[in-house]
């Protein structure tokens, strides 16, 4: 199994001048040590407009000065919003071949199509066509990438012969990948041959169906890209703590604060009813309290003992590969959000390494200190 | 953090009639109702302004706009209109009722002393067919706002689904009560219109109708199915 990190860019009222600096340094110093510490990926969103959830609307420019910053970790552009009157496809395709040579190749490219009216509305895109459009780029992106004369004449853009450049290093092109947070979009992702980036913060038991469909379904896709890619990428949040008090407390505390932000965004599934969003596209909100406090099932948070018990979890099911929010804004405070990874490289990641025998759930592992016995 | 609403609950007090209208008791079931519902877009300070501390803004701030026509209920045909805030009450969406309107003497009692709305006795035009829809809400000073939907298109009835809406009653004794109303309506047919228009007919300033004007249709809906017009409840 392998571990990313990746980044809303969360910024908390109230705002100074320096909140959103701090927010894009501390991340960069963050990635800059899961580097070092053998993470495997890191993805960063593109949201806009989405006041104190997200304030990461210019991914690759923040994703170029990562990948300056740091040598193997990969650069995941998680998502890219494909909806031409957003991005123009050509302008996707450009701006992620850069980041392919910048980082000297090490570009993951996820796709998708916005979930919120306060994003779609903006730009004046008609939610109903969302996944067209989706679906017309992600089949245009990479001929781009490959082909010296590119020419499309579709539904939602047209360009006359033109070469996109520059191309991406990797060869064929970069992993495709396209965020899914509803069984549909992970049988359409199957469907075309691309990776599954599961984008819900949710727990195994939710990613279970998702998974199994994709895994079935793949076997007989028609790829958009020239190769599948057939890994699935589910998202978590990921506190490794002291012990299990500090850990609940501290990462259990800034998920719940990151969840309460996320339940203020306007989901395109409650105001605007369409066959487009099928998915209830605002459904943190539906969460309760009580099960946020409490950390859902499988969640990372906890003791290295406790983190890898639950990430068996997430093995069983299928899943491959686990990126985690590591932090909500400042909620926890820079040096506890390093050490948090740096005691998640030291006995979490050894657990899963390449050729590791791996255990199963209930079974005790060696890998952290223990747990310290909860108070009375 | 999100922003907290900004009202008191004050603002929300009104003088309660010396005498109750006697109306059935409720809930009534309205057999063969017809409502006309729009999102829109509304700046956020007004928003806040009118929004109680309990419950947040979202973003961006928009406002949900229902007119029923209830053609049939225990007191005869009646009207009745509400401009919600949409919001967040214990981080579950919600839209608070920041004005209301009704054509019925025992509806606007009932939604008095029972419900938290309708509490403003007004006029109601409503004009629904398969392929348009038109209302205007007027008060006792004249027509605050109209709503036009000129192509409807029918949806599957399972894409809709409402929050609940919540206001301010005033108790006899002068204080007031969140009072929470669940979806009244089962839905069992449905058009949506994408070129929906709110337009404000008459310049009316001092209103929450107009204060709160629309700065872009979201989406808009006619639904028609039976409405349950029920009591009021406090939050669990």
């Amino acid at each position: 199994m392998k571990f990313g990190i990746f980044y809303e860019h969360s910024v908390q009222k109230p705002w100074t001048r320096q909140s959103e600096l701090r927010a894009y340094q501390q991340a960069l110093e963050q990635i800059e040590l899961a580097d070092e510490l053998g993470f495997d990926q890191v993805w960063e969103v593109e949201h806009h407009f989405l006041e104190e959830y997200s304030h990461s609307s210019a991914p690759e420019v923040f994703l170029a000065a990562a990948a300056a910053r740091t040598k193997r970790i990969r650069i995941g552009m998680g998502i890219s919003v494909c909806l031409p009157p957003m991005n123009h496809p050509a302008r996707i395709a450009e701006r992620a071949a850069a980041l392919d040579l910048i980082s000297n190749g090490r570009l993951e490219f996820g796709t998708g199509r916005s979930a919120t009216w306060t994003e779609v509305g903006a730009f004046g895109i008609d939610p109903d066509a969302t996944k067209e459009m989706w679906d017309e780029v992600v089949r245009a992106i990479p001929r781009m990438w490959t082909e010296d004369e590119f020419e499309w004449n579709g539904k939602y853009f047209k360009m006359p012969p033109r070469n996109v450049l520059p191309k991406p290093i990797q060869d064929p092109h970069p992993p495709m990948w396209v965020a899914v947070s509803s069984p549909e979009t992970a049988v359409q992702a199957a469907e075309r041959g691309i990776g599954m980036l599961g984008v819900t913060l949710g727990t195994p038991a939710d990613y279970k169906r998702l998974v199994s469909d994709y895994r079935r379904i793949i076997k007989h896709c028609d790829p958009v890209g020239k190769f599948v890619n057939n890994q699935v990428n589910a998202a978590s949040w990921m506190y490794c703590g002291e012990d299990e008090n500090e850990a609940r407390a501290v990462g259990g505390g800034a998920a719940f604060n990151f969840f309460r932000t996320a339940a203020h965004l306007v989901g395109l599934g409650g105001i605007y009813p369409s066959h487009a969003y099928t998915a209830h596209a605002n459904a943190t909100a539906l969460l309760s309290q009580a099960e946020i406090q409490s950390l859902r099932e499988g969640f990372p948070v906890g003791t290295p003992d406790q983190i890898i018990e639950n990430l068996r979890y997430w093995e069983e099911v299928g899943v491959e590969r686990v990126v985690c929010m590591i932090n909500f804004d400042q909620q926890i405070p820079h040096p506890k959000v390093l050490a948090s990874l740096e005691r998640f490289a030291k006995y979490v990641m050894p657990e899963f390494a390449e050729g590791k025998q791996t255990s199963k759930r209930g079974e005790k592992s060696k890998g952290g200190p223990e747990a310290p016995p909860m108070p009375a | 953090m999100p922003d907290e609403g900004l009202a008191r609950h004050e603002q929300y007090r009104i003088a309660l009639p010396a005498e109750r209208v006697a109306y059935p008791a409720l809930p009534w079931q309205c057999a063969n109702a017809t409502m006309l519902n729009v999102y829109f877009e509304v700046r956020k300070a007004p928003l806040l302004e009118r929004l109680p501390p309990e419950f947040c803004r979202t973003s961006p701030a928009y406002c949900r706009l229902t007119i029923i026509d209830n053609a049939d209920s225990p007191v005869g045909p009646f009207r009745d209109a509400t401009l919600g805030l949409g919001s967040r009450l214990n981080m579950m969406p919600a839209v608070f009722v920041a004005a209301s309107i009704t054509d019925s003497a025992q509806a606007l009692s009932a939604g008095l002393w029972e419900r938290s709305y309708p509490n403003v006795l007004g006029k109601i035009e409503f004009d629904a067919s398969v392929g348009r829809a038109h209302a205007i809400i007027s008060d006792a000073k004249g027509p605050l706002l109209e709503v036009e939907m000129p192509q409807l298109q029918t949806i599957e009835p399972s894409r809709l689904a409402y929050d609940h809406a919540d206001g301010f009653r005033t108790l006899p004794d002068g204080k007031t009560e969140l009072m929470v109303i669940g979806p009244e309506m089962a839905i069992e047919r449905a058009a949506i219109c994408k070129n929906a228009t709110i337009t404000y007919p008459a310049e009316r300033p001092d209103s929450p109708w107009q204060i709160l004007d629309c700065r872009n249709v979201v989406s808009a809906q006619l639904v028609h199915g039976p409405r349950d017009f029920k009591k009021g409840h406090p939050p669990r």
